[in-house]
């Protein structure tokens, strides 16, 4: 027999008294009272259920997670910690939210440059290299605003190759702004190699702050 | 370690500098032992483009060694242990101590590198 509610009303959908009471999922809660529904999505019932809130790797209702970990994540720290992505290609980081790439490709490592149009990010900027030669070369990131350099890194040579590595520059005064112009530049002392690597902008965000 | 630094480059404006010749700490690989310099990371805390100094957060990250190489190439690494950072963070330390003690003048020319560039400024009363 269906249960039936205090106020004589059965849950299930058709009331004692001929009136349907109908159940709606709450985003607040994952519990799923047994009863009578609308059609709906769950995106619907909370819209942060969105490839964009969901990390890279994980699926989730059929949303495949699309973001990439930003500052604020474990993986934070700038000190050489390596930052494996396996089988992600430099391309997907352009599919995240939260880490919006504003140049992906191969490049030579001498003397490249890139410089991003877009406006500069609030919290920062991270870079992630992919080295991909076996060569030991010597090879460092140098973070400008507006000509003035504001960080170099150690080598990332020969050390991190076949790994992704994330150097996050944050200069959250300097890029308050939001118009300045950021250009990283990557060089390479050693011999030619490759490396693929993407430059991603730290968005304010409340639960990735920097 | 913090350390102060002459700056190089050519300023353009009142905080920006040019492109071609952005401003930038002296080379510190020109400076202490290469071998110490690469594995350090600068964080420039502050410019002083009067004085022509940058003050400069110098960080020893922790390293790598290469190992070997897989079927496919790449290098095989690993991180060095506490004990090999500790000895290579003790002797950059030394370095850049003895670095300190040296005048921003002395320390420009073992650098090499030229002064920094400033637009030239035009006395009060003939603009």
């Amino acid at each position: 027999m269906s249960p039936v509610g205090i106020n004589g009303v059965d849950k299930q959908g058709v009331g004692i008294n001929g009136v349907q009471v109908k159940q709606a999922l709450d985003a607040a809660n994952e519990t799923v009272n047994e009863g009578v529904y609308d059609p709906t999505t769950l995106s619907t019932v909370d819209v942060d259920l969105a490839a964009g809130n969901i990390a890279l790797g994980s699926t989730i209702f059929g949303f495949v997670g699309t973001v990439v970990p930003g500052p604020g994540s474990v993986d934070q720290d700038v000190d050489g910690a390596d930052y494996d992505v396996p089988d992600q290609e430099p391309s997907k980081l352009a599919d995240a939210e939260r880490w919006v790439a504003l140049a992906v490709g191969e490049h030579d490592l001498l003397s490249t440059t890139i410089t991003p149009t877009q406006a500069t990010p609030v919290h920062g900027t991270s870079v992630m290299v992919m080295h991909l030669s076996d060569a030991d070369a010597d090879s460092y990131l140098h973070f400008y605003i507006d000509g003035v350099l504001q960080e170099t890194s150690a080598n990332f040579g020969g050390a991190s190759a076949n790994h992704w590595r994330r150097i996050t520059f944050q200069h959250s005064k300097d890029c308050a702004a939001g118009a300045r112009i950021v250009k990283v530049t990557l060089e390479n002392d050693g011999a030619a190699s490759k490396t693929y690597f993407g430059l991603g902008a730290v968005y304010a965000n409340a639960d990735k702050a920097v | 370690m913090i350390i102060e630094l002459p700056i190089t480059g050519e300023l353009i404006g009142e905080n920006s500098g040019n492109p071609e010749n952005p401003i930038k700490p002296v080379n510190l690989h020109r400076l202490i032992p290469i071998e110490q310099a690469q594995r350090c990371s600068q964080r420039v805390l502050r410019y002083d483009f009067e004085k022509e100094t940058a003050t400069v957060d110098v960080i020893v990250e922790r390293g790598y060694k290469i190992v070997g190489y897989d079927k496919d190439g790449f290098v095989i690494t690993e991180r060095e242990t506490d004990a090999e950072y500790n000895d290579r963070l003790t002797q950059t330390t030394a370095s850049l101590n003895g670095l300190k003690a040296k005048s921003l003048e002395d320390i420009r020319i073992i650098s090499k590198e030229p002064r920094l560039i400033k637009p030239i400024k035009v006395a009060e009363g003939y603009e």
